[in-house]
């Protein structure tokens, strides 16, 4: 799924980088393209499906691609609850919905979703290219109408303005919603001609979505208010609408958000299950996750991700759910990139500037979470010792299958 | 040639954010003096553009009249007995309506540690327990709805040193909760229909209403309720409450 991001991302990058968050998305998305540029190359390079996991299986590091696969597959959990939350608090805006209807929506697309996935359903592509052009559009005409009435002090209006260096903590806060691509990269042997294809349409799309998501930031932030995007920052998108266009607006609005975060969630509870039961075919995952339903489907993994993430969006928070899924990308981004340094003769220094980029983002948002999250970023870092201390033995002891790859570390 | 048009349309981008846009309808801005430990506030505030000036005089617990200003940047300096006790920027935009809430406790000398102002950057906005209970500020958006429309209301904790506070507003059988509000922070949007009510207040977790009240709510109006003090012996609160749109506004 393509521009789903901007529906959680724009109330939390304008708190923190004020009239600066259009540079945010900007330096994220520097990140982000010259991730995609990695992923794509090296998805050419070994010719599979499978992103980071499959890249370390090929460079015979199996104990890593085991433990990055487990680390993404927490953070898919925390990007599909982050975007059932947003879907949650989307609809429930329109129909003045308060807490208990936002909780409901969020439990119904979680499992909503995890029952079509169940039932075969779950990857649709040309519904899916449908909603992407529509949500896309409805973006645009959102920002070209915000940037029409050009109004640049509402940059900062109800908010103290922040100097330009706070446009990198917004790019730390949010660049979980430029995880969406590297998606495509479990898909790559679905690809016609993916070989001559996929490096110019995985660059282009990454560098397209960067264009909209700064569109959109100064033309929503334009029509509503900064401060109007900080206080409803749940519902900036609508809110924007609303303003611009009044009830068809926010109708249209409504439609746009639940279709893309429903879309997302689906896009990445599918291919959570496929990397889960492919991690566990390799045996770094217990055997348990390789199941399929008479559908084909790896409805074990499906179930229990989409379990876990709908319980997340209820209880959790905006902010500390985008932040933390965002450590997570940001960590596996920067595998990416420097595997691709070492595997590459040719441009090396690109993949190296989205090391040094991504890891200067990597700890300003590690400081962030310890001012304003310290309770999410101490269990995400326990998870992650857990996983690559704790993974092997665990794998020692229960039951795995594949090529046996437990005890490599 | 491409990284040439690149820097250029950035460099636009630049000058766009960092330029004010002349105003075509004036903001509605009201100042609301929560401050503890002092009678009175001065707040000394001027236009960056046309360093056009104002000062307005606060007595304690009061929300002063609504001011009409320009839409643009503002640099505010909050002024007690003659010295400065603090300075901030706000923009302001074309049409809206704001209310800004001066809170917290006046302890001079006013002081920010290195720490205090390292969580500042890193936490953005939303981030507003980071100088303890010292003299803060908060700017609310006030913009009041049509007169068909329900009344919003929210409650905010400006107490320093109070637990959260929540309440709830009766009207005949109805009643509407105000979930729990720790100091500094605003509470959720409340979409009120009756007009008359009983407003109370507690900490929460406690049955005792710490302050109880009549409250007038015209349809489409925008109110805040502000706990001043949530001393059990002298609670106070603050109402800013504004009228319904009228048609010319935004």
């Amino acid at each position: 799924m393509v521009g789903g991001g901007i529906y959680i991302a724009l109330g939390v990058v304008i708190s923190v980088a004020a009239q600066w968050a259009w540079l945010s998305f900007i330096i994220a998305g520097v990140v982000a393209v010259i991730s995609a540029f990695s992923y794509a190359r090296l998805s050419v390079k070994y010719g599979k499906s499978g992103g980071a996991f499959e890249f370390l299986e090929k460079m015979d590091q199996d104990g890593l691609a085991g433990s990055l696969s487990w680390l993404l597959i927490i953070g898919y959990i925390l990007t599909i609850s982050v975007y059932a939350y947003a879907f949650g608090h989307y609809v429930a805006f329109a129909f003045h919905g308060g807490g208990l209807m936002i909780r409901g929506l969020a439990l119904l697309i979680g499992f909503g979703l995890v029952g079509l996935n169940l039932a075969g359903l779950g990857k649709m592509t040309s519904i899916e290219v449908v909603i992407v052009s529509g949500n896309l559009l409805i973006l645009v005409v959102l920002a070209v109408w915000g940037m029409w009435h050009w109004a640049p002090v509402e940059l900062v209006a109800g908010i103290e303005p922040r100097p330009a260096w706070s446009a990198l903590i917004g790019a730390a806060a949010i660049f979980v919603s430029y995880e969406g691509f590297q998606l495509l990269t479990y898909e790559y042997e679905e690809v016609r001609n993916a070989k001559r294809i996929f490096l110019p349409v995985l660059v282009s799309a990454a560098i397209f979505v960067v264009i909209v998501y700064i569109a959109v930031t100064l033309g929503a932030t334009m029509l509503a208010g900064a401060l109007t995007m900080v206080e409803q920052k749940q519902v900036a998108l609508s809110v924007a609408a609303t303003r611009a266009a009044g009830f068809p607006g926010l109708v249209v609005m409504t439609v746009a958000a639940g279709f893309a975060t429903a879309a997302a969630i689906n896009s990445t509870l599918f291919s959570t299950g496929k990397l889960a039961a492919r991690v566990a075919r390799a045996g770094e995952l217990p055997q348990w996750f390789d199941h399929q339903n008479r559908f084909d489907v790896p409805d074990r993994p499906m179930i229990l991700v989409g379990l876990i993430a709908t319980v997340l969006a209820i209880i959790g928070s905006l902010s500390s759910l985008v932040e933390a899924a965002s450590l997570v990308f940001l960590g596996t981004f920067m595998v990416v990139n420097l595997i691709c340094w070492k595997q590459m003769q040719s441009v090396r220094w690109v993949p190296m500037a989205g090391v040094v980029l991504g890891a200067l983002v990597g700890i300003v948002l590690v400081l962030r979470l310890m001012v304003s999250a310290p309770v999410p970023l101490a269990i995400l870092l326990v998870l992650a010792l857990l996983i690559f201390i704790g993974r092997p033995a665990l794998l020692e002891r229960v039951s795995t299958e594949g090529n046996g790859h437990g005890e490599s570390t | 040639m491409n990284g040439a048009r690149v820097l250029s349309v950035l460099s636009a981008l630049c000058v766009w954010s960092l330029s004010s846009s002349a105003a075509a309808a004036p903001a509605q801005l009201r100042l609301i003096n929560l401050v503890q430990k002092t009678d009175a506030v001065h707040v000394r505030l001027c236009r960056e553009a046309d360093h056009a000036c104002r000062t307005v005089d606060l007595p304690a617990d009061t929300a002063g009249d609504t001011l009409s200003l320009k839409a643009g940047r503002y640099r505010f300096e909050v002024r007690v007995h003659g010295h400065v006790a603090s300075h901030f920027r706000y923009g302001l935009g074309d049409g809206e309506s704001y209310g800004l809430a001066l809170y917290g406790i006046y302890m001079p000398p006013m002081h920010q540690s290195w720490m205090t102002r390292v969580k500042a950057a890193l936490g953005g906005i939303d981030h507003r327990q980071v100088n303890g209970y010292q003299l803060g500020h908060r700017m609310v958006m006030m913009q009041p709805g049509p007169s068909s429309g329900p009344a919003i209301v929210r409650m905010a904790n400006m107490a320093p040193g109070s637990m959260p506070v929540s309440g709830h507003f009766k009207s005949g059988q109805r009643s509407v909760a105000f979930g729990s509000v720790p100091y500094a922070d605003v509470g959720e949007r409340e979409r009120i229909k009756p007009q008359d009510g009983r407003l109370g207040i507690r900490l929460s977790g406690s049955p005792r209403a710490l302050v109880t009240r009549p409250l007038h709510l015209p349809r489409g109006s925008n109110t805040v309720v502000y706990m001043v003090s949530a001393d059990a012996d002298h609670p106070s609160i603050v109402i800013d409450q504004r009228p319904p749109r009228q048609a010319t506004t935004k």
